[in-house]
């Protein structure tokens, strides 16, 4: 059985900290919305569950346009509960290996689908950038342990892949429930998480260049193999 | 072992039933209001249930019956059914002698409200299925799929509550209640499987 056959985006927040008053997922970066910039990275993925909450009639709405297939799990709790408790509640009814992914980071598309196609429990990793990380203890290729005040290169980019029956109930935050697991094996990734304003400036220059890096690879190959040239 | 209650209107099968047989009757436009406002619950459903059979009891009840037999119905959930048949419910404020015959048809165990006939004539309503006092009858943790107003009784008490989109919005106050809303019949049917 394929390990990685569900993913788990977590929208349920109310993004209070970017103070824009939309769920982080319905917030635009380019001209486009933070979910539909995930959604991209899902486009080959069958099963695609979204953990809705603040906002969860138009996020629906908005998803749906685009995958009427993603089963939505509600987290009517979502005012006083965090992204551990809405992972809890996708989670309790999956079977097999799943990925969670919050709905408020962008994900380089080439990562993320390495990242997928592991075939085993692993944990994202991005350079410690973010305005509030979680560090990530490493020895060699393995996450061991987490940490907000010790300081690492690397911090934990809120992406895992683990087993369904892995995940318990927790009320708070998600690193509790990963923490438990720990060590598992780490993936770097080229990652742009949006809190605060900003991060939510550095998400703009973050997919600009990302633009310009598929523009480039596209014209790269273009150069490569040219499209065939009327002459006549 | 969970149990899994459907609603049969707009859940299990792909119209609602009872403006297709207004439709059929020439009653349509009364009745899909009706219809509408009770899905919403703006009017509750026994009373909504009252007036829309006040209207049908002028058609013969085998002909509300055979309008009800070539309704098309919901395939890949049918499917389910047939797999799990012995732990599948269906609850229905509808009336006993319109879908009956249906209901039997899909699975062993129903629950409808009861009509008072003389012969092929429809008199009356003899009772109006609360669902909520229905679900108690069924021991152990229960699944419930379902959209309209008169459901919410069953979500409250569900383990899992599926908000079913596939023919049109679940009520407002399903989706306060609903663990879960599902838009297709697909996704539907692999998820009830992996509750199974």
């Amino acid at each position: 059985m394929h390990f990685s056959k569900t993913v788990i985006i977590n929208c349920a927040g109310t993004g209070s900290r970017l103070g824009l008053g939309v769920t982080k997922a319905l917030v635009k970066i380019k001209g486009r919305t933070l979910i539909d910039w995930q959604l991209d990275l899902l486009e080959d993925v069958p099963d695609v569950r979204i953990v809705v909450g603040f906002n969860a009639d138009q996020l629906i709405v908005h998803v749906r346009k685009r995958r009427p297939d993603v089963l939505f799990i509600f987290n009517h709790r979502y005012m006083d509960t965090g992204t551990g408790y809405s992972l809890w509640l996708a989670a309790r009814h999956c079977t097999g290996g799943i990925i969670s992914l919050d709905g408020d980071l962008l994900v380089d598309p080439a990562d993320f689908r390495l990242f997928f196609a592991l075939q085993e429990p692993c944990i994202g990793i991005s350079s410690a950038s973010s305005e509030e990380p979680l560090y990530a203890k490493m020895n060699g290729d393995h996450v061991t342990a987490f940490s907000f005040k010790e300081k690492s290169n690397f911090e934990w980019n809120g992406i895992v892949k683990t087993h369904a029956s892995s995940v318990h109930e927790e009320r708070g935050f998600l690193y509790p429930i990963i923490e438990k697991q720990l060590p598992l094996r780490a993936v770097n990734m080229n990652t742009c998480e949006i809190d605060t304003p900003k991060d939510f400036n550095r998400a703009v220059d973050w997919i600009g260049e990302y633009m310009d890096k598929r523009a480039h690879s596209r014209l790269g190959a273009q150069m490569k193999h040219p499209s065939p040239v009327n002459h006549g | 072992m969970r149990t899994f209650l459907f609603d049969l209107d707009g859940t299990i099968t792909k119209k609602e039933l009872l403006p297709e047989i207004g439709r059929a009757c020439g009653l349509y436009k009364e009745i899909a209001a009706l219809t509408r406002e009770t899905i919403a619950g703006s009017i509750p459903f026994h009373e909504s249930i009252r007036r829309r059979v006040d209207i049908l009891k002028q058609v013969p009840i085998s002909t509300v019956r055979k309008i009800v037999n070539s309704i098309p119905l919901n395939e890949p959930l049918l499917q389910f059914i047939r797999e799990h048949r012995n732990r599948c419910v269906i609850i229905t404020g509808n009336l006993d002698v319109w879908v009956k015959e249906l209901c039997s048809r899909i699975v062993d165990r129903v629950f409808y409200s009861e009509a008072e006939a003389d012969g092929d004539r429809l008199i009356g309503l003899r009772s109006i299925l609360n669902k909520a006092d229905a679900v108690k009858k069924i021991k152990g943790p229960i699944v419930v799929v379902g959209e309209g107003n008169n459901d919410v009784g069953m979500f409250e008490v569900a383990e899992v509550g599926i908000a079913c989109g596939s023919l049109h919005e679940p009520a407002s106050s399903v989706m306060e209640r609903a663990t879960h809303v599902i838009y297709n019949d697909a996704t539907l049917c692999t998820f009830l499987k992996q509750l199974s």
